[in-house]
């Protein structure tokens, strides 16, 4: 049995820092290469569901998923699926459709004409026909932004369960899950001061995702934005909240974040519920406070 | 100027943070070379970038060019591991990059990423607050946490970097 070894490697994917821990009875070289295909999985999500990338699944959608159906991968007709599910649970709460809105606000690159962004079509017009197609009713733009992250995250785990690994965690910018670590501890940032750690919280369910209304800035740097629009108003929301939720997989985790700080209060328990899923909030004042209560 | 700014506001943090810049160590050189170009025989050469060469790199990739001198090796097929330091908004991060001989890029690691955070982690106090049913029996309090979760960090910085290495290639590295 050779000894067990333990490495840790970091690449920038996803527009974010993507850290892989393995540990194993293996040399630290076939780790490494390991390793390496679990970014390689990643990657594979990035390039098919990538807003920016023109040749993605998603870039194809919006640019003719009006005109006539279109044939995706069956990963991205996963995470749509999940998606709409979810819009559809938490009543339009969450809604992958507010892409023009973020196009608008400089957060998301701009690929065709302002004119052309049309904003009416929501997630009712996402139709998912079977067979991997998937057509719009009505001109509009999707963004997997807040989902297709913990889905690549979940992909590289995947891929990692079946190596026999005693250990590994995934961290895509704080969406992570771990294999293999009961009682695992993380920290949580701070949402009054997102470069410090504020709250260690232990490992819940195998995958935790964290998500606020602070972070990002604007491209037009007059006024502070964020990338979580509120889909009734279409305005940034700006409250100094965060919501980190425990889940099984990494996508329900990531999803299920913006799910908590979008849909009104009363759907949270229901729809944490339904997923065996464990939100955390921070408030700005210092407050702790967990869901399902 | 950047880097001025970066250190007028972390100073006072520094002085009152016992554990001051938290520096994640992933990859030696070594490791990286072995990882980016492996198999391969690679030498080190020597790329001082002229001051023309400077400004027609920024005018291409439209980023800074901070350093004159590149760190850079190059492999028997015409293939360059190229080691930078790239600063985010926060962060000091090393990176290694691969570019192989027609110019494209092969593959980027992080070396060393150091951010403003660690010192509240070894803090006692801020151990005992655990959030979870088991943890506070169990806490092993030498052992590091290194995963945090909160929004997303962006990896803009390195996009950049690595925009004005490909065009170095371009512009130097390719002639060479």
């Amino acid at each position: 049995m050779p000894a067990t070894n333990t490495i840790q490697r970091c690449q920038p994917l996803l527009g974010t820092f993507v850290e892989i821990t393995l540990t194993g009875a293996r040399s630290e070289a076939k780790l490494h290469e390991q390793a390496g295909k679990a970014f390689e999985m990643i990657r594979s999500v990035q390039r098919m569901m990538s807003f920016h990338d023109t040749d993605s699944d998603v870039s194809r959608l919006n640019r003719c998923g009006h005109v006539a159906p279109l044939q995706v991968h069956p990963w991205t007709y996963h995470v749509l699926e999940q998606a709409v599910q979810l819009s559809r649970e938490t009543e339009g709460a969450f809604d992958i459709t507010v892409a023009p809105r973020l196009v608008r606000s400089g957060l998301l690159p701009r690929h065709t004409q302002v004119s052309s962004l049309v904003e009416a079509g929501r997630w009712e017009d996402i139709a998912l026909l079977g067979g991997r197609a998937v057509s719009f009713r009505q001109p509009l733009q999707v963004d997997l932004g807040g989902i297709a992250k913990g889905f690549a995250v979940d992909k590289a785990v995947e891929y990692l369960s079946t190596l026999g690994l005693s250990g590994a965690i995934v961290n895509a910018g704080g969406d992570m899950r771990v294999l293999g670590q009961a009682d695992s501890r993380v920290a949580i940032r701070d949402p009054r001061d997102p470069h410090r750690v504020a709250v260690p919280a232990v490992m819940l369910r195998p995958a935790l995702a964290t998500s606020a209304a602070y972070f990002v800035k604007a491209a037009s740097g007059l006024q502070k934005a964020s990338a979580i629009m509120h889909p009734r108003t279409g305005k940034p929301m700006k409250s100094n909240l965060s919501v980190s939720v425990f889940a099984k997989t990494c996508i329900e985790a990531d999803a299920l974040t913006k799910a908590v700080l979008l849909a009104p209060q009363k759907l949270w328990n229901q729809v944490l519920a339904a997923r065996d899923s464990v939100a955390l909030l921070l408030t700005k004042q210092g407050e702790q406070v967990m869901f399902p209560v | 100027m950047r880097r001025r700014a970066l250190i007028k506001k972390f100073a006072p943090a520094l002085l009152l943070a016992p554990g001051g810049v938290h520096a994640q160590v992933y990859l030696s050189r070594e490791q990286a070379r072995q990882i980016l170009l492996p198999g391969k025989t690679a030498t080190q050469v020597a790329v001082h970038l002229s001051k023309d060469e400077r400004k027609e790199i920024e005018k291409a990739s439209d980023v800074k060019v901070e350093t004159r001198d590149l760190d850079a090796w190059k492999g028997k097929d015409g293939s360059w591991l190229i080691f930078d330091t790239v600063m985010g908004r926060y962060e000091a991060i090393d990176i290694a990059v691969a570019i192989d001989s027609d110019g494209e890029t092969k593959g980027v690691e992080i070396l060393t990423y150091r951010e403003m955070y660690g010192y509240e982690v070894r803090s006692p106090k801020w151990r005992k607050q655990f959030h979870g049913k088991s943890a506070d029996s169990k806490l092993k309090v030498n052992k590091d946490i290194s995963n945090i979760s909160g929004a997303t960090i962006s990896s803009k910085g390195i996009t950049a970097g690595v925009k004005r290495l490909v065009h170095t290639w371009e512009i130097v590295l390719r002639k060479l």
